[in-house]
């Protein structure tokens, strides 16, 4: 592994740890076994996604969607200062339900060796990512309707965070269970076909400030840029990346698969030939 | 401009973490409820909290605080004793308190929670859910005579009898007594209500005239009203004991 690509590893365990032991802490606290120095908050208070399905509520009756708090609305802003930026680092870099799928997805591409992430044909795969805007357009508007988090029931999230606690739903653990098998096969296969969060993040690859850019001066055209791409993203057949499946994970830059220096970089200026910072 | 990947991190770092630390400046970043509920947008209870937006981490006495329902009367109608501190119970507890109920497809929590509050008070309440009440419950709302027709059908078709509930629910729940109306149990105490005063032969003017005031509601302990009114409980007790007909 690159020592500079490292750094994400070391955030993603960081942020996988940290909401584990916050929320089995607040488990903990329920039972009055808590930890007196560590924060006990619900996984519900540390989803940004509870910030955003509560927004209607929020302007309609000035209160939160229930479970949900204040955090969740600061850390939605925190997530959208971050895509606005730099696109859905938050995915890419610090969600611990992606997190665990990458790591899943590490033994199976052990297995699977070059199949790994390619079992699914073009031609039926860029329809199917768009499921995720049709589910994030359900939950908004069933908790919008209801007022409850419709979601928490078969969110894999929380469920991953509950499996020691009396919250833990059967349908969240069942899509769990579904997500970390279909990793084998796939990268990322909630954020790719379901996760509504990411495609709401997602659409800030359109305008996000810093993009992925590939130098097509410098180019040699080996396409490994395409190959390590964990969402399955075409680097090597355009100049910009726009994708709304991009999670800015910086794989595919110079500083990882990438063999010519400043040739696929993440600039504001063109074809990654930029000053870096 | 280019950002490598340590910059990237480092500003993802910065930039949620000094967020958090932000907002915690400014007391803006809470991971619990406030327990403040909504109140109504519009019609008659305009203004007033809404007990629909009663949610599970709430305690008995966070609905006392807010909605002035005692938490004595909420811990006597969900059939919850034998517990130290009956204000911190927290609602959704009742879930599991009375999860032998799932078998048969009913549930008492927190929607039965916010069920009760409403009709205790008087207030509006969404009856399209399937909510139900231990016979306590029924039985406080009933004697308060707020229900209309509707809302007395509801309550009477959501019914539980604590005698009926299978499985273990746990040490916490409260089931009558085989024979509750026996002489022994005639005695005041700290979850006794008016309205078991009146039934035992003390009539409403005797108690009036007693505890200084009218009977705010037939369900409200005595003790409660004491509590309220500092009045001290244990003399009242002692005069109202030896006013129940034995």
């Amino acid at each position: 592994m690159n020592d500079k690509i490292r750094l994400r590893y070391i955030i993603q365990v960081l942020f996988f740890v940290m909401v584990g032991a916050i929320t089995l802490n607040h488990s903990l606290a329920e039972t009055g076994a808590g930890i007196s120095w560590l924060s006990n908050a619900s996984i519900h208070a540390l989803c940004p996604f509870g910030g955003v399905v509560s927004v209607y509520q929020y302007f309609v009756s000035g209160t939160y969607v229930q479970k949900i708090h204040e955090s969740s609305f600061i850390l939605m802003w925190i997530a959208f200062v971050l895509a606005v930026g730099f696109g859905p680092v938050i995915c890419g870099w610090v969600c611990p339900l992606g997190s665990v799928q990458e790591w899943v997805a590490g033994i199976g591409r052990r297995i699977f060796k070059h199949k790994h992430n390619n079992f699914i044909p073009y031609k039926y795969d860029r329809f199917l990512r768009y499921i995720r805007y049709f589910i994030l357009i359900w939950v908004i508007y069933m908790v919008a309707v209801t007022s409850k988090l419709v979601f928490a029931d078969i969110d894999p999230y929380a469920a991953m965070f509950h499996l020691f606690s009396d919250e833990l739903a059967a349908g969240g653990l069942i899509v769990l269970a579904i997500t970390l098998a279909t990793s084998l096969l796939v990268e990322r296969p909630w954020c790719k076909y379901a996760c509504p969060y990411g495609a709401l993040l997602g659409i800030s690859n359109i305008f996000r400030v810093f993009k992925i850019r590939r130098n097509n001066e410098t180019c040699i055209n080996c396409n490994r840029c395409t190959d390590i791409c964990p969402m399955n993203i075409e680097v090597d057949q355009g100049e910009v990346i726009r994708d709304h499946q991009c999670i800015s994970c910086l794989k595919c830059s110079s500083e990882e698969a990438c063999p010519v220096q400043k040739t696929v970089g993440f600039t504001i200026g063109r074809g990654g030939t930029g000053d870096a910072c | 401009m280019r950002v490598k990947s340590n910059a990237l991190g480092l500003i993802v770092l910065v930039v949620i973490f000094g967020g958090i630390a932000a907002s915690s400046l400014f007391n803006m970043w809470n991971t619990s409820s406030e327990k403040i509920p909504a109140r109504y947008q519009t019609g008659e209870f305009e203004g007033q909290f809404d007990p629909s937006d009663i949610r599970g981490s709430y305690t008995f006495g966070d609905i006392n605080n807010v909605f002035a329902v005692p938490a004595d009367t909420l811990a006597m109608a969900f059939g919850v004793s034998n517990i130290d501190d009956i204000d911190s119970f927290q609602v959704k507890n009742l879930e599991s308190l009375y999860a032998g109920l799932k078998e048969q497809g009913k549930e008492i929590g927190a929607g039965s929670v916010r069920v009760f509050t409403g009709l205790y008070l008087g207030l509006p309440v969404n009856l399209d859910e399937e909510y139900f009440l231990p016979k306590p419950a029924a039985d406080i709302l009933v004697e308060k005579g707020n229900l209309t027709q509707e809302q007395l059908g509801y309550v009477n078709i959501h019914v539980v009898d604590m005698d009926n509930i299978p499985g273990e629910q746990g040490s916490l729940i409260e089931k009558p007594p085989a024979d509750e109306n026996t002489q022994d149990e005639r005695v005041v105490k700290g979850t006794t209500t008016f309205h078991e005063l009146i039934s035992w032969g003390v009539s409403e003017q005797q108690v009036e005239e007693i505890i200084g005031g009218k009977i705010p509601a037939p369900g409200m302990t005595v003790r409660e009203y004491c509590q309220n009114n500092g009045i001290s409980f244990s003399s009242i007790k002692e005069i109202l004991n030896s006013l129940i007909k034995k």
